[in-house]
């Protein structure tokens, strides 16, 4: 029997979204793989925002009027 | 219950090791990729950067690299330090940064600067040059705006600042070791802080965010393509010097038979040019900024310029920041041209900034520069013409062939030439 007395689908969105915690959170070796792949992708945005986008170097000044 | 802490022990064991591998996964791709983007050799360039983007100012290397890659070409670049009156496309053919490009005079000019760098950023990149460049002698537009009530160097300094010229700045050994530490208090005053950490740990921070900032720079540079592409830099194409000039590149530089630029031609042209810019109205501001920017200009001005209660109108820091300029020159053998700039009058005088106000800035300057025996091309007497300054201070085409002419004039002769009449 559920927590919740079985009100919740396991594979409804919530059950779907338990499930996947769980899962991420285990200790299965496709979990740790996720971790490393999460942290691969983290660095690939960071990357990209101070290196190859134009948002990563701070705003160049312009014709300083007034 | 034991079983359950280990393999609780297990898990998170599994999910650090991952963690950790993937960290010096990305940690050795990226420091490759720095090193590689090191040993590259540069790539032939197809334009010379006329106006530097900030984040090609900051880049030391690539400054570097842009000179040594000229010289290669055959030309003579002269560098020429400033801001915002550096940019060439808004003023016109005949300003010096476009003029003196491609090699078809005896000089060539090569911008170092752009809006956001003043007298600490250029000292700083004058000092790391100078012992990297055969002619020593540089040129420095001044300007009043620096000076202003408004001005705001904890903003712009850090935009610009170049981690490897100011290494480079360091390592000069003409340099004298006082001079570089007020230097480096004043960078910190600015808002990047290089001194020597109190602490070890401050010590270490500043050497990774130094080499963090080098590594990002290297990595930018690699990705990056032609410098056309760098937001805010403006260039024009290197030319093939295999082919013979054609009617329209002739026309864009003309020259005398004795290989000088034809002023006569220049002039006439630029003012013609500048004429046509400013048709709509009467004092010489182009139309196009005329238009949309010089209400918004005046009311601006008029609103948050106050006069000071102790009369101080002008810097005294920034002025301590240009007298640091002139002792770096001293003292790395650099012979500079200060090139004093006019202010649009007919603008300024509707401000609290009057022309008895203006007076003492120039009078200021001049006083710097005389103290420090050092050349001047002072025009301070252009502020009510109404043709040389396209809007509140920016030079027109004609303004910018006035100062072509003074900077050429002091390479070939030793005097900077800012006479009306020739």
């Amino acid at each position: 029997m559920s927590a919740d007395g079985g009100k919740t689908s396991p594979h409804g969105p919530e059950g779907l979204l338990k499930l996947g915690e769980s899962w991420f959170l285990g200790g299965s070796r496709s979990a740790a793989l996720a971790w490393a792949a999460s942290v691969l992708a983290l660095i690939a945005v960071l990357v990209w925002f101070f290196i190859l986008s134009p948002y990563g170097a701070p705003a160049a000044p312009v014709y300083a009027e007034f | 219950m034991e079983d359950s802490k280990m393999d609780g022990a297990r898990v998170s064991g599994r999910r650090l090791a991952a963690v950790a591998l993937s960290l010096a996964l990305a940690a050795g791709g990226l420091g490759l990729a720095g090193f590689r983007a090191r040993m590259r050799p540069p790539a032939p360039s197809t334009s010379i950067i006329t106006y530097p983007a900030a984040a090609q100012v900051s880049d030391f290397d690539l400054m570097t690299g842009e000179l040594a890659a000229r010289e290669r070409r055959g030309e003579h670049p002269k560098l020429v330090f400033g801001s915002s009156e550096l940019a060439p496309n808004q003023a016109g053919p005949a300003h010096p940064a476009r003029l003196f490009t491609n090699g078809r005079y005896a000089i060539d000019a090569a911008v170092m600067g752009r809006a956001g760098t003043a007298d600490l950023w250029s000292a700083i990149e004058m000092g790391a040059m100078a012992p990297r460049v055969s002619d020593r002698r540089m040129v420095f537009f001044v300007s009043m705006q620096w000076f202003m009530a408004y001005r705001k160097p904890e903003k712009e300094f850090p935009a610009v600042f170049s981690e490897g010229a100011y290494r480079a700045f360091m390592e000069n050994p003409d340099i004298s070791d006082g001079l570089k530490a007020r230097i480096t208090d004043r960078m910190a005053e600015y808002g990047v802080d290089r001194r020597a950490g109190s602490t070890a740990l401050g010590g270490i921070v500043q050497e990774v965010d130094g080499w963090a900032a080098g590594l990002a720079a290297d990595l930018r540079r690699a990705a990056g393509s032609d410098p056309v592409d760098a937001p805010g830099a403006q260039s024009v194409p290197v030319r093939d010097a295999s082919k013979a000039l054609g009617a329209d590149e002739q026309a864009a530089q003309p020259r005398t038979p004795s290989g000088d630029p034809d002023w006569a031609t220049l002039f006439s042209r630029a003012e013609a040019d500048a004429r046509s810019r400013s048709a709509g109205n009467a004092d010489g501001f182009y139309d196009s900024w005329y238009k949309k920017r010089y209400r918004r200009w005046e009311e601006g001005a008029r609103s948050t310029w106050k006069a000071p209660r102790d009369g101080s109108y002008f810097s005294r820091q920034e002025l301590d920041d240009f007298k640091m300029l002139l002792e770096v020159c001293r003292e790395a053998g650099i012979e500079p041209l200060i090139v004093i700039q006019p202010v649009k009058g007919v603008a300024y005088d509707k401000t609290v900034y009057t022309a008895e106000v203006r007076e003492r800035y120039y009078d200021m300057i001049r006083g710097a520069a005389r103290e420090a025996r050092v050349s001047v091309a002072d025009f301070s007497d252009r502020e009510y013409d109404p043709l040389f300054l396209r809007d509140y201070s920016h030079p027109s085409d004609l303004g910018g062939a006035w100062y072509a002419r003074a900077i050429y004039s002091w390479f070939a002769t030793g005097e900077a030439e800012t006479a009306r009449a020739f």
